[in-house]
């Protein structure tokens, strides 16, 4: 007679998160979800700080005035501002279909 | 200059109307939904079948594998509110066979039978394991994720439209209608992209049976017995129909406090009995107005 170990599903168990990954992407819950069984992914890293000011000082009570000065600030664009509504990015509701466009679906319980 | 006409499909698959509207071949799609179905269906022989008679299956299919990886996921994700493991209430609730082939509610012995959570059954490459007692049904997130399958094999615009559960990706601006239970249509207007949309509901496959209650598919893990909500259905709007149908489920069994967690900027509908219009608002339901959206009614 065999004894099976019965393992269970665990989301910190490493074994887990290989059957995980081998099964691939496309599951589980996107949008807003908190991905529970998503391995955490290290973004400690830290983006270099820029400095966008030219000829900016800043003054310290006790001490000479500091100057910090950058050579060639990166250029600043500034967009057009829109000439028509922006597109709505959020679906919303119409409790009535008045001088609207056909459905291209129905949702509905079945 | 050539013109590719959409194409349309139908066919009648997970116990639905199956409509896919595309500018690429339906078909492939459409034998995709047969396929999985096949493979997680509870109502004929089928991999799953065997797991719960078994309550083990050596080298489960990897479609298999996948489909419960992922109502695992949702069980986690939402405290075992969704989970698989309502198979023995949903068959105490009178479905052993499916609505389609004379599902009737119980007249007698309305026990309400407990559901184990989640976390018993064991999944590895090679094996899944079930607890004493534990069988699975993955009816309430099999549909979405097989429609979200069969969705990621069209190119091009398309909608695919299983009774309800829709996935689509649309270039322009278009409009869902919504049926409601005892009111006109309501209308989601959805911008251009892609979208999952899913109504969730029990007005409907329910009949009156023992204990002078209502008994239909939507099971409440935490009382063992068909679900009372306050609301008749719900429709769930977001970028992915899996997490759409998910969110209708979570809205449906009433928890605002994990909805509020979870449903991040997704449009949510409520319907009640009565036939009023609810939105939610981030935080919980409200009272919708015309042409308003989640966040602005009142």
């Amino acid at each position: 007679m065999t004894t099976k170990s019965r393992r269970k599903f665990d989301a910190n168990d490493a074994t887990t998160f290989l059957l995980v990954a081998a099964l691939g992407g496309g599951l589980g819950l996107g949008g807003g979800m908190v991905s529970r069984l998503s391995p955490k992914i290290a973004t400690a890293q830290t983006s270099p700080v820029s400095v966008s000011a030219t000829n900016a000082s800043v003054k310290a009570a006790s001490a000479p005035a500091v100057k910090l000065h950058v050579a060639n600030p990166a250029p600043v664009s500034v967009a057009a501002a829109p000439v028509t509504q922006p597109a709505p990015s959020a679906p919303r509701l119409r409790i009535t279909n008045v001088n609207a466009q056909a459905p291209i679906a129905r949702s509905r319980v079945s | 200059m050539t013109t590719t006409l959409p194409q349309v499909l139908r066919s009648r698959r997970l116990g639905t109307d199956v409509t896919i509207t595309s500018a690429s071949d339906p078909r492939r799609a459409d034998l995709e939904i047969g396929r999985l179905e096949a493979i997680l269906t509870r109502f004929q022989d089928s991999p799953l079948r065997r797991l719960n008679d078994a309550g083990h299956l050596e080298n489960p299919p990897f479609e298999l594998q996948r489909a419960l990886l992922h109502a695992m996921r949702v069980a986690a994700d939402t405290d075992g509110l969704v989970t698989p493991t309502v198979l023995p209430a949903l068959e105490a609730a009178g479905y052993r066979v499916s609505f389609e082939k004379g599902w009737r509610p119980p007249t007698v012995n309305a026990k309400p039978t407990p559901v184990a959570t989640w976390q018993g059954v064991s999944l590895t490459l090679t094996e899944i394991s079930l607890p004493d007692g534990m069988r699975l049904d993955l009816g309430g997130t099999a549909k979405s994720w097989i429609v979200e399958q069969a969705a990621s094999l069209l190119e091009g615009e398309f909608v695919l439209d299983a009774g309800g559960d829709i996935a689509l990706r649309q270039s322009q601006d278009s409009t869902v209608s919504i049926s409601t239970p005892n009111g006109p249509d309501l209308y989601l207007d959805l911008p251009a992209g892609e979208w999952g949309v899913a109504t969730s509901g029990t007005h409907r496959r329910r009949a009156p049976g023992a204990a002078g209650r209502n008994w239909h598919h939507l099971i409440d893990p935490r009382t063992g017995l068909p679900l009372r909500s306050r609301f008749a259905q719900v429709t769930a709007a977001t970028a992915r129909v899996t997490d759409a149908e998910v969110l209708a489920k979570v809205a449906l069994l009433g928890d605002g406090v994990l909805l509020a967690r979870l449903a991040g900027d997704a449009v949510m509908i409520g319907v009640d009995e009565a036939g009023l219009v609810f939105t939610w608002n981030g935080q919980k339901f409200v009272p919708a107005r015309e042409a308003s959206s989640e966040g602005d009614a009142a």
